[in-house]
């Protein structure tokens, strides 16, 4: 399950990479726009609204990205749940078996707060020039990225130890 | 033993008014037909009936299988490069249910089990699944042909308890039952318990405990029998012609569940599942809600209920070893005993341990697999500590 879990999630970073590294040609990121401020988050949709990438602006492109971020979220989440849950089952230190069971509910939450951060960026997408219809999202990133971190550091940490424990073994 | 003093004798056992002597009769000559029978008597059921209630939710049986293909393909990883050569490595065969296999969200005993690193774990265990199901299935056979492991573990009984709100037929709400004074077989199990013991609690639990609750006990008794008369003597009653000499099986018994509604909240988010196993994964279903049903419906009288119960089981479960050691001649039915180690605080939910509590159990099971020298028949998880 995980191995089809992780070659989704490759194949949608990839798609995630293709369109990111589009938008950072005009200088900045989706995930600039993510953690930016009112000010400075009009300010990236104004210059992605007048550069065209072929027959379209960057900001259809972003939307576009967006929607496709949907189906990455749900890539990444059941990704770590899957590790995490595998891993659970090789953790005897019951600290970091208890960190890798909350693991399960961080990835879930990290991924409703990036469900509910694209649904602000498509609204902000609408109204690009509107200063007061602006939702901000860095709050949002901040969390997100925040509990993703800790999420691949208790994997990380964890299948590192066995790793080096299988190897003492051997 | 002719087949009028057989069903005489099954009457017998269905009125809880069998003697040891009895019992120990009918323990010889039951086959599955008398024991299908006697579950449709004990359940008011059809046969039928009786395996549509016990049978796992398609949606359960599936998440259970994928812990079991994760358990397994580690197995077959484990096993590669002549794991068996090495006498302090064991290859274990786990039937079960939800303490042995519970699926995504704790680590259950097995778990802590297979992380021995001498210990190759092949597991069939499934969350939710009855005894009966289990013998029905007979898919341990197959495996233990297969696999021929050096120990075998089994956990079962829990659900033909606690599931489709069983227990509330093995309750009587008055209080005033007797029906453990009546019981030969239970007063037999109690003189001879080492357990340490909450002889008040114990008492006040029996008072709502009807015949019902003995049947089954005695029939739990009675398909453990089965089983591991197959497996230690092929179903001959004699050693010699055991497939699996030397196998090595044990049993656990559970603890003293809590009945319990409580959601369990808490400012802990380490403990998040706790709340979430409580509110969507049957918490108040098993124990709680069914003994509301009958009529009893103090929560310290349910707790002495499922005391009473659970003391019973486990004790039920030691006595299969001894027989079996008698039968046998050398010690290899085990007892993993956690009675008393979870506490009122250390629930998930009704019936399962916090994870922790269930590494405790996991422990005494590595302690027993790895034993070659056994003094006892049991295995205490809590030794020699006070119950509280």
């Amino acid at each position: 399950m995980k191995i089809f879990f992780f070659i989704v999630f490759i194949g949608l970073l990839f798609v995630m990479r293709y369109q990111g590294s589009v938008l950072s040609t005009s200088g900045s990121g989706i995930i600039s726009l993510e953690l930016a401020d009112e000010g400075e988050g009009i300010s990236i949709m104004n210059k992605w609204a007048i550069t065209k990438y072929g027959d379209q602006s960057l900001l259809q492109v972003a939307h576009t990205n967006t929607k496709w971020d949907f189906a990455f979220i749900l890539s990444y989440v059941a990704l770590m749940v899957a590790l995490s849950n595998w891993q659970m089952q090789r953790e005897k230190w019951l600290p970091l078996n208890e960190m890798l069971r909350f693991n399960l509910f961080v990835m879930v939450v990290a991924g409703m707060l990036d469900v509910v951060e694209n649904f602000r960026l498509l609204h902000n997408f609408h109204h690009s020039n509107g200063i007061g219809n602006y939702w901000g999202t860095s709050w949002l990133a901040t969390i997100k990225f925040g509990l993703v971190g800790l999420s691949v550091l208790v994997f990380v940490s964890s299948w590192a130890k066995s790793l080096f424990k299988q190897k003492a073994i051997q | 033993m002719e087949l009028e003093q057989k069903e005489c004798l099954i009457r017998e056992l269905l009125a809880n008014r069998i003697t040891v002597e009895g019992f120990h009769s009918l323990r010889k000559v039951i086959d599955e037909t008398d024991l299908s029978s006697i579950i449709q008597k004990i359940y008011d059921l059809n046969d039928e009936q009786v395996r549509k209630i016990a049978a796992l939710a398609p949606i359960m049986a599936k998440v259970d299988a994928l812990k079991n293909a994760q358990r397994n393909s580690r197995f077959k990883a484990r096993v590669r490069n002549g794991f068996r050569d090495d006498q302090k490595n064991k290859v274990v065969l786990v039937e079960g249910d939800s303490w042995f296999n519970y699926p995504i969200l704790l680590s259950d005993v097995i778990d802590w089990v297979s992380m021995d690193k001498n210990l190759a774990v092949y597991s069939l265990a499934s969350g939710g699944d009855w005894l009966l199901n289990m013998l029905s299935a007979r898919r341990y056979v197959e495996q233990l042909s297969t696999i021929n492991p050096d120990v075998f573990i089994i956990s079962g009984g829990g659900n033909d308890l606690v599931g489709n709100n069983r227990i509330a037929a093995m309750l009587d709400a008055n209080g005033q039952s007797s029906e453990f004074f009546q019981s030969d077989w239970a007063m037999h199990l109690m003189k001879k318990t080492e357990a340490r013991i909450d002889a008040e609690r114990f008492s006040a639990g029996m008072k709502f405990i009807s015949k019902d609750f003995f049947a089954l006990l005695m029939f739990f008794h009675l398909q453990y029998y089965h089983i591991f008369n197959g497996i230690l003597t092929a179903g001959t009653g004699n050693p010699k012609n055991s497939k699996f000499p030397g196998i090595k099986i044990i049993t656990q018994g559970y603890d003293y569940a809590e009945p319990s509604r409580n959601l369990g909240l808490g400012l802990n988010p380490l403990k998040w599942y706790k709340p979430f196993a409580r509110m969507f994964l049957g918490h108040g279903t098993w124990l709680k809600t069914p003994m509301d049903i009958r009529g009893v419906s103090d929560p310290d009288n349910q707790r002495d209920v499922v005391y009473a119960m659970i003391y019973l089981f486990n004790e039920m479960m030691i006595e299969t070893g001894e027989v079996f050691e008698k039968i046998a001649g050398y010690k290899c039915v085990f007892h993993v005993d956690s009675r008393g180690v979870v506490g009122r605080d250390g629930w998930t939910d009704e019936l399962h341990p916090l994870p922790k509590n269930f590494k405790k159990t996991a422990q005494a099971f590595v302690s027993c697999i790895n034993d070659n020298n056994p003094v006892g028949l049991v295995y205490d998880v809590l030794p020699k500590a006070p119950y509280l």
